[in-house]
């Protein structure tokens, strides 16, 4: 099921074509209960996922909350051991690597965290925080003016004031904080950054900016996002290509023109259909297809298709069967669908009673 | 029916008087929907709240104003009397189902409180009543989930008991202060949907305060946009999102990644943030973030006043010289008329 090589490979760095790779990456929690806290469950927040991230791209992860998005960002930077699978940075399996070869890693791959109040330490002045990272990998003199300068560079990079290195995070508003927190994710120049909901924390004036910032940022450093978000419609402006979750898998990944106007799995036809957009006349006109129930629980994941208990076109056969991630029409579209949405089709009724290139 | 004039309400705080709301005047037909677009902090949900009666005096205080909710000014009727018309009359929907439902009562005995409160109904009958609200917002075996706790719930099961609980006395005028926020958009699209079924049942009014200029378009007749506590845009909805005559909504509008567009032209921020509303800038309130701010609007503060028929804005710019700048911008971000 992993993801083949197409086109010419594009590179920035060693060899090959992606930066990231994933393969059948899980990660399943223990449910303990009773005295002996025994394990009575797991929780399967990842779910065999493969996931492969193109160098210099970036690759959009939307689905709704408890889907397992947050997850797989915590399996990739290592900050969870996975249950079972492999993480491929840059050719290699970094699942093996030791404290002192992962630092190395760490230093490539940084992370934006969602929340703004939270991600930076109050008690810190926002020198400190920025320049953290330089300390823990031991760049520039501790001494000397070569870090502060690094950070003041930083600071400009992103937008704000460099005078205002010694102030603490709380003098700051909402989406200064987060330009913060994107200063401290660049300081390293790191290859790959894992945006975890970046802006969902942000008004939508604000938000602009700071998507504005991850993009000039991007052509200006050469950096790979995974950006992660449960907003369609941000996404949808920012990414390469878009991969869709529903309970710890990966149902859909596809080019961001094709999965947006031709999307082929039914969760993400009704996720698209299901966002009001700012435009009066296109509502009155829009048939939506509103999903019934709510997000199984992924302690206890349906058998067959994980998706068939909300599924408009649902069949028996889903209800035994697991779809695999396969090819639609577009060698780089794929989704995991026995009845997927041809286009001109209503997601209600299923097209053919053949399942969809089942084994 | 219901009829806000030039609503002031300010907090006085040891820094100085926090003018949250400052100045609101609008109406409300019944069967109507208003939505009530904002960033956090414009006022939105002060000014329900200054609806509902329910912000703490002191330190609110409302030096101006009125609000008439059929010929009554709410804003001088009694405790006892304000008792009687919430939760009966105006009823409203906070956004954070986890948080304004009480978590050591069952769903069911606090949407009975609500009915036995304003309606003479014995226990039975009420209890009856309960069951047919929790099943009108659609929840499955509405006689066993009453007898359960928030907890039990999931999130859009919690907001559909909040809106039972809304509804359940009939209310002419519904407040919904962002109810679909901490929701997924498949449970969101559930919320919406019901809401105006319920809406096309009973005839309510609502008040849609949301910053999702999305639901807005999907559900509102006419549309106040609030800045610093200000209405600066008051129109039909139409008229808003097609040919908003305020920089501030149409920055917005530019502002927002959208779905339904190709989606390669640059966002538009609206640079800065927004002003303490203590210290509010001179002139316009959004004269330091204006793409289009010229001398004169750092100095003079622009009333709210009717720009073309039924549509007012609080810009002191001519609607010639707003569609001038509008196009000036557009062909700079390369947005396609």
């Amino acid at each position: 099921m992993s993801e083949n090589p197409a086109g010419s490979p594009e590179t920035n760095g060693r060899s090959g074509e992606y930066l990231l790779e994933t393969r059948n990456l899980k990660m399943h929690f223990p449910i303990k209960a009773g005295m002996l806290q025994r394990t009575v469950g797991h929780v399967k927040a990842v779910d065999g996922v493969d996931l492969s991230v193109r160098r210099g791209e970036t690759l959009g992860l939307v689905g709704e909350s408890g889907c397992g998005k947050s997850t797989l960002a915590r399996l990739i930077l290592r900050l969870l051991e996975p249950t079972e699978g492999e993480v491929i940075f840059d050719g290699e399996d970094i699942l093996g690597y030791d404290r002192k070869r992962m630092l190395g890693v760490r230093r490539n791959i940084q992370i934006v965290f969602q929340d703004p109040y939270a991600s930076l330490n109050p008690r810190m002045t926002v020198g400190n925080i920025v320049a953290e990272p330089l300390k823990t990998h031991d760049v520039g003199d501790g001494s000397g003016g070569g870090r502060k300068k690094r950070v003041q560079e930083l600071l400009e990079v992103v937008g704000l004031n460099p005078e205002h290195y010694n102030r603490y995070p709380h003098e700051f508003s909402g989406g200064q904080r987060q330009r913060i927190g994107v200063a401290r994710a660049i300081a390293l120049n790191p290859r790959l950054i894992i945006c975890d909901e970046p802006v969902s924390a942000l008004d939508v004036s604000i938000q602009a900016q700071v998507i504005n910032l991850l993009q000039d940022l991007q052509k200006e450093f050469d950096l790979t996002y995974v950006f992660i978000a449960h907003d369609l419609s941000v996404v949808k402006h920012i990414s390469d290509r878009v991969a869709v979750m529903y309970l710890g898998k990966i149902v859909e990944i596809g080019d961001r023109a094709a999965l947006y106007s031709e999307p082929r799995h039914p969760y993400t036809a009704s996720l698209l259909s299901a966002i009001p957009v700012p435009d009066p006349q296109k509502e009155r006109e829009r048939q939506r297809v509103v999903l019934s129930g709510d997000v199984p629980s992924p302690a206890n994941p349906p058998e067959g298709c994980s998706f068939h208990t909300r599924c408009p076109r649902a069949q028996d056969y889903c209800t035994d069967h697991e779809p695999g991630l396969e090819g639609q029409e577009k060698e780089d579209h794929k989704a995991a669908c026995f009845f997927p949405v041809l286009e001109e089709q209503s997601i209600e009724e299923p097209a053919t009673n053949e399942p969809y290139k089942a084994d | 029916m219901l009829e806000v004039n030039n609503l002031k309400t300010h907090f006085k705080t040891r820094d100085g008087v926090v003018k949250a709301v400052d100045g609101v005047s609008f109406t409300l037909e019944a069967g109507e929907t208003m939505g009530i677009v904002g960033e956090s902090g414009s006022g939105k949900s002060v000014t329900a709240l200054s609806i509902m009666q329910l912000n703490p005096k002191p330190p609110a205080e409302y030096p101006e104003g009125e609000i008439l909710f059929e010929d009554q000014n709410l804003l001088e009727t009694s405790d006892r009397r304000m008792q009687e018309i919430r939760g009966n009359d105006i009823a409203m929907i906070f956004q954070d189902p986890m948080t304004s439902l009480n978590p050591v009562f069952t769903v069911g005995n606090q949407i009975r409180e609500a009915i036995r409160i304003h309606q003479n109904l014995s226990k039975g009958d009420a209890q009856e009543k309960t069951v047919q609200v929790l099943r009108d917002v659609g929840i499955a075996n509405p006689e066993r989930r009453a007898k359960e706790y928030p907890h039990q719930f999931s999130g859009g099961m919690r907001q559909r008991a909040m809106i039972a609980m809304g509804l359940s006395c009939n209310p002419k005028v519904l407040i919904a202060d962002e109810p679909t926020t901490a929701l997924d958009v498949t449970i969101q699209a559930q919320i919406l949907e019901l809401m105006v079924d319920l809406q096309e049942k009973y005839g309510t009014a609502i008040i849609m305060i949301t910053h999702d200029l999305g639901v807005v378009s999907q559900l509102a007749d006419k549309v106040m946009v609030m800045y610093a506590g200000r209405a600066v845009e008051q129109a039909t909805t139409d008229e808003v999102f097609y040919d908003p005559l305020m920089p501030y909504s149409w920055s917005l509008l530019r502002s927002l990644p959208r779905l339904d567009t190709a989606g390669e032209v640059r966002l538009l921020p609206i640079e800065g943030t927004p002003p303490s509303l203590i210290f509010l800038p001179e002139g316009c309130n959004f004269s330091p973030r204006c793409p289009f701010a010229k001398d004169e609007c750092h100095e003079t503060d622009p009333a709210l006043e009717e720009k073309k028929p039924a549509h007012s804005a609080a810009c002191i710019l001519s609607v010639e010289e707003i569609e001038k700048n509008k196009r000036r911008v557009d062909e700079e971000l390369g947005v396609q008329a």
